[in-house]
């Protein structure tokens, strides 16, 4: 009821005291009449019959003219509410006008905040929020592997997947594609170039529904027939195909092949991203061994009338039954059915969720900060709020005041941080988009401004509020007692938010910090090769002439092998089907005289000098040479990770290994045996972030099958990388005009595959130095702001004689308070929280305590740093001055 | 009040600003004003004074304030506001014309 009676007076009156007022006004109305009536010689009686007859019906009008009062007031009350914002909005501008400085400081304040929130929200909203761009993207499922110990993996192999594609009844439509995209040669009269493309099978279009924006998607059925078609992407179709309509004329030479253009994917629409080429082809079922060659990825789109746990429960079923009829299919435990948009995003969901929170924390910060100097100057204020507080405002009035002045200045800094935010989000993806999956989904549109202006108005409110609510709460009476005492008044909540401030800050940088030392403990690994001075050549050999003849393929290797190593800046060449940075294939191996198992390790096929080139040691053994040739002995060099697994006792020289997987198919069924001639150092070929793994090597001789695609290494004198790159491409040239050559530097790959952590290290450090700045910030405010308010007190400390040094120790006593207990908090909460950074750290333990000290005592220097200067300010007053003004 | 003349919709508003521009009033006083004025040609039921009261009000056209009468009567005085004179002027400026252009009208000989 009290709450009812307070709305009512604020439109005015009480329905009631309404009520009143009209029966009170027609009373005396009436009166009147009667007065007037009688004047002229009417009875009582009569004068008061005609003045009521006058007015009309009395019930009646009353209620029309209480109808009327209530719209009266309904509308007042309405004009009564837009007069105060527009009076609160003149106030704040005005007073904007009067401190442009404060002004100034506090929109770049928000502003900052509100860019990095806004920017890290852009790509949170396109790679996490939003659905896939296809066709009804929610029956859209990635198909997983499951093996023996039950956890899912995505790559499944055709056997399988074969088998799951004709016997569920709950999807209702699947396929696979090759895992990685690799370099299809394009042949054209303008010279060769490679674009990366992927085999796809069974109804890869029909599931995806990607937007074709010419042609047809091929179906199902033209991959039975392995027809001989292709299917481009937008950009390479303009860019290199001139945009001409695809028909049965419209062939282009792939791999040495002629393919019929069918259709043309839409830009945005290619998965898997990035790649220009999908080539349909027959799948065919496989068994035994050959169902655990698990080198494709598979999706579906779910049955309309089927759910993910329905698919996941139909196609697990089915593969129990693979593991019946087939003994030897170790990855058919079951089926991991994943919606597509989770498999495709994979781990980023980790460290943007982590960044995002990040991000918040620093517009936490900045709000804190804003609050802080709002209680400040509230204090400062308080004779004005107290004069207004007297003059009759209601607290409401106040503090909708104060709050409309924060939330102006909030809304200003919104939009410039929407500006900065949507030039840096550019610069962002820009660096991101190799890496970030979705990144080409990547938009600063109409929901993420919304965003940006609700995150500042939120901002706003939280700045502006709380310090409003204690302006206002202090008191009209508090004007007549406003003698200040000695010491100043209203410091605490802000010295306890600038010591939150403090905390979020150290919990900011010990995660920037972990990170940091996390990257550089990565970039330091021992990759077990040298790639500085590597110059790389990428050669694919796909000309008939090539494809149909190994030894072609053979004499075209030692050519380039040969003309390479005569470069004059040559110091040692070698080539390898796949080398570092680059792809690998892996397979299973078996071991002489013992029975097969499930071991396996990474196989590579090389040629020249690869170690010698790479700068990895020959531990024992011998390397490859000329002699091993394919009518010679089979031999390998296994590395020391694959001797330690397998001859952890033993020598390993002189025993034999076959490679089942991989090289069956070459040979009629059956893997040569291979005798073990030397061991070499272990090396990182995925990178720095790869584990090391049993490797085997074969000369490209006793493999010329496999070595169509090859990339040779030069090494050079470092210093001379540059130059050596020109000549390698010229030499290349020389060699056959007619294929893709693709020239790079080892290390410039290598550089490539750490711009994800550089991107969470750089980010994250950058949140964690703005935090920094906003903290200092607040520090020096604060402080400023408690010394002021102190001037009297230090005034008369200074003229009983105490020394400039003590005053300023005097003061930043309270600073030094100030940042232990934030730092130690910030730690306490550091230390709660580390288990969020546990996936993405490498090397370095989250509980690592140089993270933390670094970040305390970075914190500790800058934030002292920041109280010097009011503290110093302050001891150097004249007291006599000091005293007068105060 | 059987040979009174109706009252077009708005009428009575703009004569009670009228009346107003010319000095503060009660509702009884308006009432007096009318039929004095108009000679006893325009007569409206008291109440319908009162709700235009009411909606003038609720423009911010005019404000009410108690007051004591000559006869010591507590009674609710009418005063109009700035942009009570403003909306006035440009309401008698419109009847002018469209009086004036009716009349025309109504006076061509057919």
């Amino acid at each position: 009821m009290k709450t009812y009676r307070r709305i009512a007076r604020f439109f005015g009156l009480s329905e009631e005291e309404r009520g009143q007022e009209t029966r009170e006004e027609i009373e005396a109305h009436i009166a009147m009449r009667v007065d007037e009536l009688v004047a002229r010689g009417l009875s009582e009686e009569e004068a008061r019959r005609q003045a009521e007859q006058r007015f009309g019906d009395l019930d009646e009008a009353r209620r029309r003219i209480d109808d009327e009062t209530r719209r009266r007031d309904r509308r007042l009350g309405r004009l009564e509410r837009l007069d105060a914002l527009r009076r609160d909005w003149v106030l704040g501008l005005r007073r904007v006008r009067r401190y442009p400085g404060h002004a100034a400081l506090t929109v770049s304040i928000f502003g900052l905040g509100i860019a990095l929130t806004t920017v890290m929200f852009t790509f949170v909203d396109s790679v996490l929020l939003r659905p896939l761009p296809f066709h009804e993207p929610d029956r859209l499922v990635a198909l997983y592997s499951v093996p023996e110990d039950r956890r899912a993996f995505p790559w499944v192999s055709m056997g399988n997947w074969y088998d799951w594609d004709r016997e569920n009844r709950s999807l209702e439509s699947s396929a696979i594609h090759t895992q990685e995209p690799w370099d299809v040669t394009v042949s054209s009269p303008d010279g060769a170039f490679t674009v990366p493309g992927v085999a796809v099978y069974g109804a890869f279009f029909e599931t995806l529904r990607p937007r074709m924006i010419a042609g047809r998607a091929p179906t199902a059925d033209d991959g039975v027939g392995d027809l001989p078609l292709a299917v481009v992407s937008e950009r390479f179709w303009r860019n290199e195909l001139g945009s001409r309509p695809p028909s049965a004329q419209f062939t282009i030479e792939l791999d040495g092949t002629s393919r019929t253009v069918v259709g043309v994917v839409a830009r945005g629409h290619e998965h898997p991203e990035h790649v220009d080429l999908w080539i349909p082809r027959s799948s065919r079922p496989q068994v035994g061994g050959a169902r655990n060659n698990i080198n494709f990825l598979a999706l579906a789109r779910l049955a309309e009338s089927s759910t993910l746990e329905q698919a996941e429960a139909d196609l697990s079923a089915i593969a129990e039954g693979i593991r019946a009829t087939d003994p030897e299919a170790i990855y058919s435990y079951g089926v991991g059915v994943r919606p597509l948009d989770e498999a495709i995003v994979g781990e980023a969901d980790d460290y943007l969720g982590m960044l995002m929170g990040a991000v918040l924390l620093v517009l936490l910060i900045a709000s804190a900060n804003l609050a802080a100097l709002g209680f400040a100057r509230g204090t400062e204020r308080s004779d004005e709020i107290a004069v207004r507080l007297s003059l009759g405002a209601s607290r409401g009035r106040v503090v909708r005041h104060l709050v409309t002045e924060e939330l102006l200045l909030a809304l200003a800094g919104g939009l410039v941080g929407l500006a900065l935010a949507w030039w840096g989000s550019g610069v962002l993806l820009e660096r991101v988009a190799e890496v970030l999956p979705r990144s080409r989904d990547v938009a600063f549109d109409g929901r993420v401004a919304a965003f940006g202006i609700g995150m500042s108005l939120i901002a706003g409110l939280a700045a502006g509020l709380p310090p409003a609510l204690r302006a206002a709460g202090s008191g009209a009476g508090r004007l007549v007692t406003t003698t200040r005492g000695i010491r100043g008044r209203g410091g605490l909540p802000g010295a306890v938010l600038v010591a939150g401030e403090v905390a979020l800050t150290v919990l900011l940088l010990t995660g920037a910090g972990l990170m940091l030392m996390s990257f550089g403990a990565v970039a330091s690994r021992d990759l077990g090769f040298d790639p500085r001075g590597v110059v790389t050549l990428d050669v694919t050999l796909t000309a008939p002439r090539y494809r149909d003849d190994p030894d072609a393929t053979i004499r075209y290797w030692e050519a380039a092998l040969e003309t390479l190593a005569q470069l004059p800046e040559a110091e040692a060449v070698g080539a390898g089907v796949w080398i570092p940075t680059g792809g690998g294939g892996a397979g299973f191996i078996e071991l002489d005289g013992l029975a097969p198992g499930e071991e396996g390790a990474a196989y590579r096929i090389i040629g020249g000098e690869y170690f010698r080139a790479l700068s990895t040691p020959l531990f024992q053994g011998r390397a490859f040479d000329d002699s091993d040739r394919l009518d010679s002995e089979p031999v390998t060099v296994i590395n020391q990770a694959m001797a330690d697994a397998f001859w952890p006792e033993a020598d390993p020289i002189g025993e034999r290994v076959r490679a089942v997987s991989m090289e069956s198919y070459w040979f009629g069924g059956e893997a040569p045996w291979r005798t073990i001639v030397g061991v070499v150092g272990d090396i990182r070929h995925h990178g720095f972030e790869a584990d090391i793994r049993p490797e085997m090597y074969v000369p490209f001789r006793q493999m010329p099958y496999m070595a169509t695609q090859m990339s040779s290494l030069v090494r050079v004198p470092t210093p001379r990388t540059g130059a050596a790159i020109a000549s390698v491409r010229d030499a290349a040239g020389r060699l056959d005009p007619d294929l893709a050559i693709e020239v790079s530097t080892l290390a410039g790959r290598l550089d490539g595959q750490l711009s994800e952590r550089r991107m969470i290290v750089t980010l994250l450090g950058a949140f964690g130095v703005t935090a920094l700045l906003l903290s200092s910030l607040g520090v020096y405010g604060v402080l400023s702001h408690a010394a002021a308010a102190r001037t009297r007190e230090l005034a008369i400390r200074s003229a009983l004689g105490a020394r400039r040094t003590g005053l300023v120790a005097l003061v930043l006593g309270g600073a030094f308070r100030l940042i232990a207990v934030g730092g130690v908090i910030g730690i306490t909460l550091a230390i709660g929280l580390r288990g969020v950074l546990d996936s993405l750290l490498v090397d370095i333990d989250s509980g690592d305590p140089r993270a933390y000290a670094v970040a305390g005592v970075c914190l500790a220097l800058v934030a002292t740093a920041a109280a010097i200067i009011p503290a110093t300010r302050a001891a150097r007053l004249d007291p006599l001055e000091a005293l007068r003004d105060g | 009040m059987s040979d009174s003349l109706p009252l077009l919709k708005g009428t009575l508003d703009m004569l009670i600003l009228k009346a107003l521009s010319i000095e503060p009033m009660h509702g009884y006083g308006l009432s007096v004003w009318l039929e004095e004025g108009s000679d006893g040609d325009i007569v409206v039921e008291d109440s319908a004074i009162y709700q235009a009261l009411r909606r003038l009000e609720g423009r911010r056209l005019v404000e009410a304030e108690w007051g004591v009468t000559e006869n010591s009567r507590r009674a609710r005085y009418y005063t109009l506001t700035a942009e009570g004179k403003e909306h006035l002027s440009s309401e008698a400026r419109t009847w002018d014309r469209y009086a004036e252009t009716v009349g025309k009208l109504l006076a061509t000989e057919s």
